[in-house]
């Protein structure tokens, strides 16, 4: 891939005003410790008391550093214009307990309508705080969780404690069908201290909650808005983000428009977004190239190559989350209860050659847990390709236990396939037989929760490892799908999530990598890459977590 | 007439039944769990146990059905599962879409197969004939996949002629809906063409060598007149049927030519509906295609009437 084209954003810039109009380089940080904190600088000005430290005066709370400036060659940003945005699927509803944690354009979408309370930024391990004005706790349990002022929802409700206080209570009400459910019942009670305090009351110690709070429960609609809509909030939202709902016509369009009364202005500088979902690759490639004023999401590498080739002018967001695609083992049964199986698999698979065949040379291989652009980043492999070695340990297993033949099971969708294709046939050549079974996610998903399956194709991408990778491997998780019940991974997953310190949750995260090395839960092999491509003329296009993009910053450049 | 009418109106209740009964009895067939459209692919056995209930897609298929017809009769088409939105708004705001894009198709097929099988019958074995029925076989053998997407890159992406993806609705811009519905409606239309093309072409070579026209060839009537009064008429009652079986295929191809030019149309609903297993929607949607099938096929057999006077006859 032509780097020179690419600016490698895996990182997040924060979402506020950023550029000439903020001291980006202001360091913010006191108090650098648990879930760090990133002040967007503009929220500061905004908000903040004159010394610009927000959210970092208690002892506990995260820290605060700034937040990365826009690239200086996208210049003094301009207002108006109108964005068309170019998707690859329609998601299933606008109501903040239908749009998933790991849905780029829900995400993408969501922050445009809404804002977010606090978002995680990958690169740096931190939070960046958005509508929230500080989240802080001393033991991981209580926590207190301030609100910026002068926030109203765009129905003129204001945007204080009560309000997130209601949407968290739905979110765990059984009867709205949340997504969110689980991560918001960690919550025991919640206390409006004041009209922006809100204190929370965890069912267990977690100093990394916040990083729960980005990335599922960030999102408030307005009150008012869901006691007279209900159910149909979901195609008429009404939140207090820098774009306001104007009309959506599912699998065609959704149109928001400028919020004049953004609390974070000037931002934003776009009049409006198109959201137009095309789950065609080279029709959204097409209507890319014969269009203006546009950005095009895409997780194919060679679609977003073949587009850069196609126009010098074009720039790319292009994130790349730690973890990434797995085969991951049923541990509590047979076969794969046996590690020597698992260590087997571990050296018998060259990983980049199988990403080679089905991504092509733009795919990356995921041989560590984490990028190394990750804070947690440390060069354990998990696997090493030893033909030999993979060959002796089957051989053993075999001896002592007949013909290794297991089911490799994986969800529709072309990638699966090839791969499941590619791991059958590498795996006869050692003489173990593999029946390949993909599914629907309808039907596929609920065996894998329920433990119906023996290697499963799955992903597991994340940004930081809390809550998703700890809830993926915590002994006893409900969604621990391999059944992995390693008690010394367990326990330093459990003392990372009570830590506040980036290093201290380091040297945890290094204990997992290795234990995972030697016991291998899964075997990790692509890493998922996220490419938000911009036309020439459209700047300030970065991008967080899986590729979502705050729309806010986004401006257009007159011609 | 009238007791034709009635005795077609009468089969619609008991077709629409067994259609709707089969339906359910297919969604349920297809493996899966509807919750896990509804709580994402990261939920637990749990969170998904606790939706179906709150759904009640755990109760057996007959308690589901007569809740559903039960619903229909009072005019409710229930309410997504994967949405939450009510079907019956769903489907009217696509319907207009699929229809336009199946009717126009329809129209284009019929516009461009009837002349040309005109003139390739008039003097058939010639090498303007050859040619076309070589480009129809070709036309029928490609997949619409494929079609649509040779149609996009010579008429959106290198001319520029239409859009290569997108939607505005009839009511808000005429010109602009017709703009970005006739790449996707050609793109339908091209196999359907073809089809028609070689069903109506083979049947007016033979009707062209009846009695009756060569009478009326004999009474110097021209070639053009013995061909569109004469010999036209008598040879459309396979074009007819097949024009009239066509709509399923034509709401079939919808799908994919919807989900290729990202219009909001039924096909896209569809696919993501069955996928999910939404099946109060599938529902919805097979109920709607199939009384849009019925209906069509009861404007075929009054066409028939009208073409044929034996037929009125009889009735």
């Amino acid at each position: 891939m032509r780097r020179s084209k690419i600016r490698a954003l895996a990182v997040l810039v924060a979402f506020g005003l950023v550029g000439a109009a903020c001291g980006s380089d202001d360091d913010g940080g006191a108090g650098s410790d648990a879930a760090p904190v990133t002040e967007s600088p503009a929220a500061t000005t905004a908000a903040a008391p004159d010394d610009g430290d927000t959210g970092s005066t208690s002892p506990a709370s995260p820290g605060t550093t700034a937040a990365p400036a826009a690239p200086a060659d996208d210049g003094e940003p301009q207002s108006g214009g109108d964005l068309t945005f170019l998707t690859t699927n329609e998601i299933r509803g606008l109501d903040p307990t239908m749009i998933s944690g790991g849905s780029s354009t829900g995400t993408t979408i969501a922050n445009a309508i809404y804002d977010a309370l606090m978002m995680n930024d990958n690169a740096t391990g931190e939070l960046v705080l958005g509508t929230a004005e500080s989240i802080t706790s001393d033991d991981g349990v209580v926590w207190e969780l301030m609100i910026r002022s002068g926030i109203e929802f765009t129905d003129g409700t204001p945007y204080d404690a009560e309000a997130v206080k209601f949407n968290w209570e739905r979110h765990q009400n059984p009867d709205v069908g949340s997504q969110h459910r689980g991560p918001a019942s960690n919550i025991e009670t919640m206390e409006v201290v004041d009209p922006l305090t809100l204190r929370l009351t965890l069912r267990s110690p977690n100093l990394q909650f916040p990083r729960t709070i980005a990335r599922y429960l960030a999102y408030i609609a307005s009150p008012t808005a869901i006691q007279d809509l209900g159910e149909g909030l979901a195609t008429n939202p009404v939140g207090a983000g820098p774009f306001v709902f104007d009309k959506w016509e599912r699998d065609s369009q959704l149109v928001v428009v400028r919020n004049a009364g953004y609390w974070n202005a000037p931002l934003p500088y776009l009049d409006s977004i198109t959201f137009r979902p095309l789950p065609d690759d080279s029709q959204r490639k097409n209507t890319f190239e014969t269009g203006d004023d546009m950005v095009l999401y895409t997780t194919v590498p060679s679609l977003a190559q073949s587009i850069a080739d196609g126009d010098d002018s074009v720039t790319m967001a292009h994130t790349v989350l730690n973890g990434g695609a797995s085969l991951i083992f049923n541990v509590r049964k047979p076969p794969f209860d046996d590690v020597r199986l698992r260590q087997a698999f571990a050296a018998a698979i060259d990983i980049p050659d199988l990403i080679e065949v089905i991504q092509g040379e733009d795919g990356i291989p995921a041989i560590t847990l984490f990028e190394q652009t990750s804070p947690f980043y440390a060069d354990v492999p998990l696997s090493q390709y030893d033909p030999e070695r993979a060959q002796d340990l089957f051989d053993e297993v075999a001896a002592e236990k007949g013909p290794i033949t297991f089911t490799l099971s994986g969800l529709q969708g072309t990638l699966s396939q090839t791969t499941a294709e590619y791991l059958q046939a590498a795996l006869a050549a050692y003489g173990v037989e593999a029946a390949v079974e993909i599914r629907t996610l309808a039907e596929g998903a609920p065996k894998v929760y329920a433990g119906e399956f023996e290697a499963q194709l799955w992903g597991f991408s994340f940004g930081d490892p809390e809550p998703d990778l700890a809830e993926a491997f915590i002994p006893g998780s409900p969604r621990n799908f391999t059944g992995f019940d390693d008690a010394e991974a367990g326990e330093a997953f459990l003392a990372a999530r009570a830590s506040d310190d980036v290093d201290a949750r380091r040297e945890e995260y290094l204990k997992v990598q290795e234990i995972f090395a030697e016991e291998v839960p899964q075997l990790l092999y692509q890493r998922y890459q996220a490419f938000n491509v911009a036309k020439g003329n459209v700047h300030g296009v970065t991008a967080y977590e899986d590729g979502n993009v705050i729309t806010a910053e986004i401006w257009l450049e007159s011609a | 007439m009238t007791r034709f009418f009635a005795s077609r109106i009468a089969y619609l209740v008991p077709v629409l039944l067994l259609v709707s009964l089969l339906t359910m009895l297919m969604v349920d067939l297809i493996p899966g769990d509807p919750a896990v459209a509804i709580l994402g692919a990261n939920a637990s056995a749990e969170e998904l146990a606790a939706v179906n209930e709150a759904l009640g897609t755990n109760d057996p298929l007959p308690t589901r059905y007569s809740q559903w017809v039960g619903d229909i009769v009072r005019g409710d088409f229930g309410q997504s599962l994967r949405t939450r939105q009510p079907v019956i708004d769903e489907l009217l705001a696509r319907l207009p879409v699929t229809l336009e894009i199946a009717a126009l198709a329809g129209l284009l097929a019929l516009g461009l197969s009837v002349p040309l099988a005109l003139i390739a019958a008039h003097r058939p074995g010639t090498r303007f004939d050859r040619a076309l029925r070589g480009a129809s076989s070709t036309l029928i053998s490609s997949p619409s996949f494929l079609t649509a997407l040779l149609l996009v890159y010579a008429l959106a992406v290198t001319w520029e002629v239409f859009p290569p993806t997108g939607w505005v609705r009839l009511s808000e811009d005429v010109s602009e809906n017709l703009h970005h519905a006739l790449l996707p409606s050609l793109a339908l239309a091209l196999g359907e063409a073809a089809v028609y093309f070689r069903v109506l072409r083979a049947d007016l070579v033979t009707t062209l060598q009846e009695d009756f026209v060569l009478a009326a060839r004999a009474r110097g009537l021209r070639s053009r007149y013995v061909l569109v009064r004469h010999a036209l008429r008598p040879s459309s009652f396979s074009l007819v049927t097949i024009a009239g079986l066509s709509l399923g295929r034509l709401i079939g191809g919808t799908v994919i030519v919807e989900v290729l030019f990202g219009l909001p149309g039924l096909g896209q609903l569809t696919v993501q509906s069955i996928l999910a297993k939404d099946y109060l929607m599938v529902q919805g949607i097979v109920m709607f295609t199939a009384l849009g099938y019925v209906i069509v096929n009861l404007g075929v057999d009054v066409l028939y009437h009208q073409l044929d006077p034996r037929l009125r006859r009889a009735s």
